[in-house]
């Protein structure tokens, strides 16, 4: 199955919905081309100054057909504009489905800049594909028709004649579009990808590169990008200028062609004279059926990448699948839970080495161990593996049940981990906290943000916990940032808890007072507490070496921790 | 002009060949002649549908490369600019709607340069040509052109005030419904850890429904102006051909004025329906176009003529009641600071965070300019410049600066480290690395200096970012000026004393100015001068 017929199966529109805007479109057009014909068939009739009462049922009709344009094309752009909307949520709400279940190991090989465009601009290209490809290709093919219909019943040949001019303005000059544009459209859409990226990171980088008079370079790329995007519009530009020469070719050539039928028509009397008018002016109307079917053909190409790279999150691997039956950990010993780790290791998806391997330590319940050891040693990954976000090997158990026959979502109930940069969504502080239990007080959540010493900062703020942090937490400080996390864990009160290099962007005494908070504010749960600083080891009840200085990368084991 | 001059050819062609098949179908129809009489015609309407074919080549394609040319050159033009703003001016924004606003931003301009824009030009020309003609054949027709058509702009003005209002209301609510998904997105590990990430697809979907709602509510009034365009439009039209049909009943009007108005009505009021429906997505465009204006007409750094930098580790800056206030905000990021900076010492600046130490460091190296008094510069030789004198770039050649959160950018760890200095040598760089306690780290690396950093690259900590970024002032030594914010932090205590050591060792043949908090890098300096006029934060 195509990508796009796959992102078409789940973005197009209840049937209902969908025929009623097909409907609604062909019922707008049907109106300005009967306007025209009835009013050429009215003033025809009216010259042979018949009695006006003859006249009564057109001048009626080309009224309400005047009204009926405007009104029906209302309706369908509400009909048609609300489906692509409920196509738009459809989309987004698999595709979070889909990352909620392969994040982060899924979707961690694409560049920020890119993910977004991703996330952003071919979702709402692709879910604008039925209003801008289907809609308007459904409703030409019903009222072309019916035109079609119309003419080839007053004179069979010039219905013919519109019926093969349509189709060249409707079928040949999109078509050619497409193959003109095609790959340019398609190459365009990838390469606003790529330029995204590039952006995210000039920008990000941008002060190092200024004071480095070092930003040329990097503009360069941004200027070759732009450029190859500019190309690929202009042959774009090239494909949409011969589908309107083509169009407008096969609607002249029409019209031509009808009078050269009609005349002799209307001399032999094949053709009654009072309908030459209609058949003469039909072709100069008709085809504003088909002058957006053009554009409609360069959507499609766009929506076709688009879909491609929707897919392609749509079909990331999960790296970390949960077992088929999965085990469950006994009751008891949950509150209280024992993890062992022995020989473990984290492999991410795509690559062959190990990010860490052969690490040893257990955890007996309510102890503290810091890992520790220089950056780029695997730290992460391995705590990314204890909770299920990394393929991890070895035999690593909670209450002697192997991790693998847990699902993941198991796991994580026992074992709360707070990333290296943990999110901030751009919502209330008391809802940033919130997340970690769903039923939390708002006293509850006052009480964690005193306990991570935010409770003074909170309270000069004139909307309290309900101040809202901006988008991706730019009002708060990093230390404030990493606070926020450690009171959504503090809330969420897991029996074991990991915290992963939580002081690093610190300053030294922020730091030190961040991390002895962190190894006595959890009580009596676990703590595994990774940094690659000297802060708070002393409060450890033992510490785990990671990658000794200057030699392997890999794990050797200093301390162990006795029970 | 090419949208006017496919204007002027577009009304004429119109006219013509409404004239043409006018007098095809009336001698035809009324007085039964055949093909012989009428082949003139005939003709004439073949020609003009040639000219018609090779016109609308012309035009779609001239408008659609003009667009993309357009389209070009604001991206770099707005890239570039942003990059001359400077890094503090950027760090007022969000960059990632930076980043949108130049790709996507730009992108809506394409309903504004290829459609909008010539229609335009042709809503302006075909009304008032054609009605001409009109009027010449009827005169009770041209009475209801001229009603009707300029109803039209007047109604469409109106809706659209009533609507803005009603739009704008619903605007902030909009853009944090449509925020949410991507909010999800970014932050899916961070709800996974804590067991929200199933229920997020459903969530997704209520804020869609709630999102739907709200835009299909303002839709169904914006939609409005399209709807009272159309109807008068076409109601129009309706109202000529009745009228036409009932003189004709009369006997007092001919066939070829009747048949001919009929034919002129509607492209009288087509190039108006189209600049309608065109001008809600052209709207949006244009609102990008407005934001990348206003980046635009930003002011960068004042940058001077002068490129004769002299020997800063020579000479004396001079601070004379410099006061600095945050972009976009009233309060003050630097007020009334007045020091001096001497020759080959070290300075540190020191003060509660928020007195402006980042400010004053951000203004040495032309990242800001001063709202009020003076840096002074006075070479070895005595001779005193205005900072603002120095032409920007050359200025930095010769400063060296290690920001408060160093980045390496994307490429391998020598580029990196040369970021500065392409020429420094490979011996150059091993020592830079050797002073700053990395070259050991750098030689285990299974590919060295090679190693491709930045995004998708190897990560490094904090503190070893830091000190990489340090290493770049070692390979640049013609910077007599160096600048460092806080370039102990995330350190170990280690780590930190080595550093001190070199930044010691580095002014003794250069002016350091450094933003220093803990005790230990303060007491290497020889001047210490605290800022803390600022209101802290």
């Amino acid at each position: 199955m195509s990508d796009l017929r796959r992102v078409w199966q789940v973005i197009k529109p209840r049937r209902g919905q969908g025929a009623l805007s097909v409907l609604l479109a062909s019922l707008s057009l049907a109106c300005a081309i009967g306007l025209i014909a009835t009013s050429a068939w009215l003033i025809s009739r009216a010259w042979q100054q018949p009695p006006i009462l003859a006249l009564s049922v057109a001048v009626v009709s080309v009224r309400a057909l005047g009204l009926g344009r405007g009104v029906f094309r209302y309706s369908e752009r509400l009909v048609s504009h609300s489906a692509a909307l409920r196509g738009l949520t459809e989309i987004r709400s698999q595709l979070v489905d889909r990352i909620a279940i392969v994040a982060p190991s899924g979707t961690a090989r694409l560049r920020q800049g890119d993910a977004m465009r991703r996330f952003v601009d071919d979702v709402d290209t692709s879910s604008e594909f039925g209003l801008r490809t289907v809609l308007p290709a459904s409703s030409a093919v019903v009222v072309g028709a019916a035109v079609v219909g119309l003419v080839s019943w007053l004179l069979p040949a010039a219905g013919i004649v519109l019926l093969i001019g349509l189709l060249v303005a409707g079928v040949i000059a999109p078509w050619v579009t497409g193959a003109v544009s095609r790959r340019a459209a398609s190459r365009e859409v990838h390469l606003k990808g790529q330029l995204s990226a590039e952006l995210t990171s000039l920008f990000a980088d941008s002060e190092d590169l200024v004071a480095a008079r070092a930003d040329g370079a990097e503009i360069g790329q941004v200027r070759a990008l732009d450029e190859s995007i500019r190309l690929a519009e202009r042959t774009t530009a090239k494909g949409m200028g011969l589908a309107a020469a083509i169009g407008s070719a096969a609607q002249g050539f029409a019209l031509i062609a009808v009078i050269l039928l009609a005349v002799p028509a209307v001399t032999s009397g094949q053709l009654d004279g009072v309908n030459l008018a209609v058949v003469v002016l039909i072709p100069l109307v008709a085809f504003e059926l088909v002058t957006t079917l053009p554009a409609a053909a360069v959507w499609l190409a766009k929506s076709r990448a688009s879909s491609q790279r929707i897919v392609e999150i749509l079909d990331a691997p999960n790296a970390v699948p949960d077992p088929s039956n999965p085990a469950d950990l006994p009751q008891s010993a949950v509150r209280r839970p024992y993890l062992s780790v022995r020989s473990a290791a984290v492999t991410w998806p795509g690559e062959t080495e190990p990010a860490v391997a052969d690490v040893t330590f257990e955890l007996p319940a309510g102890k503290r161990v810091a890992i520790v050891g220089p950056s780029g040693v695997g730290k992460s990954s391995l705590a990314a593996g204890l909770v299920k976000f990394a393929p991890m090997t070895g035999e690593v158990a909670l209450c002697d049940v192997p991790i693998t026959s847990l699902t993941g979502d198991r796991v994580r109930e026992v074992i709360g981990y707070s990333a290296q940069h943990g999110h901030i969504f751009d919502n209330t502080i008391a809802e940033n906290i919130r997340l970690a239990r769903r039923d939390a007080t708002d006293e509850q959540i006052v009480a964690a943000l005193e306990r991570v010493r935010l409770g003074t900062w909170v309270a000069s703020l004139p909307l309290g916990i309900e101040t809202r942090v901006g988008q991706f937490g730019a009002q708060l400080s990093g230390g404030q940032r990493q606070r926020l996390a450690l009171a959504r864990m503090i809330l969420a009160d897991p029996p074991i808890a990991i915290f992963d290099e939580p002081t690093e962007h610190l300053d030294a005494d922020t730091a030190a007072a961040l991390a002895a908070d962190i190894l006595t504010v959890m009580g009596d749960r676990s703590v595994i507490y990774i940094t690659h600083l000297p802060y708070g080891l002393e409060l450890a009840d033992a510490v785990v070496v990671l990658g000794e200085e200057g030699g392997s990368p890999y794990a050797s084991e200093r301390t162990v921790v006795g029970s | 002009m090419a949208a006017v001059a496919v204007g002027i050819v577009t009304t004429i062609l119109i006219i013509v060949q409404a004239f043409a098949i006018t007098g095809i179908v009336v001698p035809v129809f009324t007085r039964g002649e055949g093909f012989e009489q009428v082949s003139t015609a005939v003709v004439v309407l073949t020609v003009v549908v040639i000219i018609r074919i090779a016109v609308s080549y012309l035009s779609e394609w001239v408008a659609f490369r003009a667009a993309a040319d357009a389209k070009s050159q604001l991206r770099l033009g707005v890239t570039e600019h942003v990059l001359d703003l400077g890094p503090v001016w950027l760090a007022s924004r969000n960059s990632a709607e930076l980043t949108a606003l130049t790709t996507r931003g730009v992108d809506g301009l394409d309903a504004y340069f290829a459609r909008y824009l010539p229609q335009l030009v042709l809503a302006v020309m075909v009304p008032l040509s054609v009605g001409v003609v009109i009027l010449t054949q009827d005169l009770l027709a041209a009475v209801i052109v001229v009603v009707t058509v300029p109803l039209i702009p007047i109604f469409m003005i109106l809706i659209g005030m009533y609507t803005r209002n009603r739009v704008d209301r619903q605007w902030e609510s909009l853009s944090r419904l449509s925020g949410h998904f991507v909010d999800v997105v970014v932050g899916m590990t961070t709800l996974k850890a804590f067991g929200r990430g199933r229920a997020q697809a459903k969530r997704v979907q209520v804020i869609g429904d709630e999102y739907r709602k709200t835009t299909m509510g303002v839709l169904r009034i914006s939609f409005l102006s399209s709807l009272v365009l159309e109807v008068l439009a076409m109601l129009s039209v309706a109202m000529i051909a009745v009228s036409i049909g009932l003189r004709l009943v009369e006997g007092s009007m001919t066939l070829e004025a009747g048949l001919l108005v009929l034919i002129l009505a509607p492209e009288v009021y087509l190039p108006l329906r189209l600049v309608g429906m065109h001008f809600h997505a052209a709207a949006e465009g244009l609102g990008a176009a407005q934001q990348m204006i206003e980046v635009l007409e930003q002011d960068p750094p004042r940058s001077g003529l002068d490129t004769d930098v002299p020997d800063l580790a020579q000479s004396t800056i001079s601070f004379r009641q410099v006061s600095v206030s945050y972009l976009g905000r009233d309060e003050v990021a630097l007020d009334g600071l007045s020091m001096v900076i001497e020759p080959n010492s070290i300075t540190a600046l020191v003060g509660p965070s928020g007195a402006g130490k980042s400010t004053a460091l951000a203004l040495l190296e032309r990242f800001i300019d001063a709202d009020s008094g003076s840096v002074e510069v006075t070479s070895a030789q005595g001779r005193t410049q205005v900072l603002t004198d120095f032409q920007t770039s050359a200025w930095r050649g010769n400063v060296a600066w290690v920001g408060q959160d160093p980045r390496l950018v994307s490429g391998s760890l020598l580029d990196n480290i040369r970021l500065a200095n392409r020429s420094a040598s490979e011996e150059q760089v091993w020592a830079a690395l050797e002073t700053v306690d990395l070259a050991h780290m750098v030689r285990a690396l299974p590919e060295g200096l090679a190693t491709r950093v930045g995004e998708a690259g190897r990560v490094f900590s904090a503190g070893q970012t830091r000190r990489l970024a340090l290493a770049r002032v070692f390979c640049q030594p013609e910077a007599g000026l160096v600048l460092l914010d806080e370039p102990t932090a995330a350190l170990d205590a280690a780590t930190e004393q080595a550093i001190a050591g070199a930044i010691r060792e580095l002014a003794r043949t250069r002016t350091v100015v450094v933003v220093a908090h803990r005790d230990l890098l303060i007491s290497v300096a020889d001047h210490v001068v605290e800022i803390s006029t600022a209101v802290a934060r």
